[in-house]
């Protein structure tokens, strides 16, 4: 449990790595177009790691329900959204609302499988989350009153 | 009514999170990764060609490590579709990549890395790091 703890955690890093360059690149070529490039490195980099090193265990695409596939185009359809909202209601406003739709989507989630023992605790904790995704919101009114 | 996209927009990152994850239960993590970056990459296409690019600066260059984002990206993938898949569940594996790009946020704040500028780290982003770290312990241990 520590162990996959550990390993998500090593994964928010390289999240944040991959928001921090793909929107850098979004300033000089725009949001699609820079999607569109994460998305090609991404692929470009599996295909030998899948061809070479996994070669041997192939497994069948009809192994997935097909609603499964529907990851990658949720995943193209974000990056939209996100270009439509940001600018419009600013990135720190918009960060805490989908830190808050997702963290309560992903508990929901959690409940259905039985992934959660003890709902009442499972709620104060994503009390806490959501109010942490707040603060830097409100770092910026403190901000903007003490200017 | 943005706030509500914002909402939205959340709610289906959770949902892509989920579905990675079975798609990784059933096929693998990396090849997992590989279709969710097909599939991508196919909508990301369809979306260059159909909308048109407002977000770009005329002008401004792009250093070439700004275009190896996405191999990060594919990392991150097979690492969620195994963690999803563990004990820690779906909840848990976001909580943790909320927690770690907090931190990379902070170091990258903090040091001024890839160009963004430096900005000291305040108590108020320690008490971010302390909220969101008791949550996801809550989630993961309660």
């Amino acid at each position: 449990m520590v162990e996959m703890t550990l390993f998500a955690l090593l994964g928010g890093f390289l999240l944040a790595l991959n928001r921090i360059l793909i929107s850098r690149l979004g300033m000089s070529i725009g949001a699609f177009r820079s999607s569109w490039w994460n998305h090609v490195v991404g692929f470009v980099l599996l295909v030998p790691i899948v061809l070479l090193v996994l070669a041997p265990r192939t497994t069948a695409l009809s192994d997935a329900p097909w609603w499964a596939y529907m990851g990658g185009a949720i995943g193209a359809l974000f990056v939209a959204l996100s270009s439509i909202v940001i600018p419009r209601i600013g990135a720190t406003t918009a960060l805490a609302l989908m830190i808050t739709g997702q963290m309560t989507i992903s508990t929901l989630i959690d409940f259905r499988l039985g992934k959660i023992d003890s709902p009442e605790i499972a709620l104060l904790g994503l009390a806490l989350i959501i109010a942490g995704a707040f603060i830097p919101k409100a770092r910026r009114v403190i901000q903007e009153d003490t200017r | 009514m943005y706030w509500i996209l914002a909402l939205i927009s959340g709610c289906l990152l959770a949902v892509m999170i989920f579905l990675n994850g079975a798609l990784a239960a059933a096929i693998g993590p990396v090849e997992g990764s590989l279709v969710v970056h097909g599939v991508g990459l196919l909508v990301a296409s369809a979306l260059v060609f159909l909308i048109r690019e407002t977000s770009a600066t005329p002008g401004l260059k792009a250093p070439w490590w700004a275009y190896l984002g996405g191999a990060f990206g594919a990392v991150l993938v097979i690492i969620s579709g195994i963690t999803v898949n563990s004990e820690i569940g779906v909840a848990g594996t976001i909580s943790m990549l909320l927690l770690g790009q907090v931190l990379a946020g902070m170091l990258t704040d903090q040091f001024g890395w890839f160009g963004l500028p430096r900005r000291r780290v305040t108590l108020l982003d320690l008490a971010q790091v302390v909220l969101v770290l008791g949550g996801s312990g809550l989630l993961l241990y309660g």
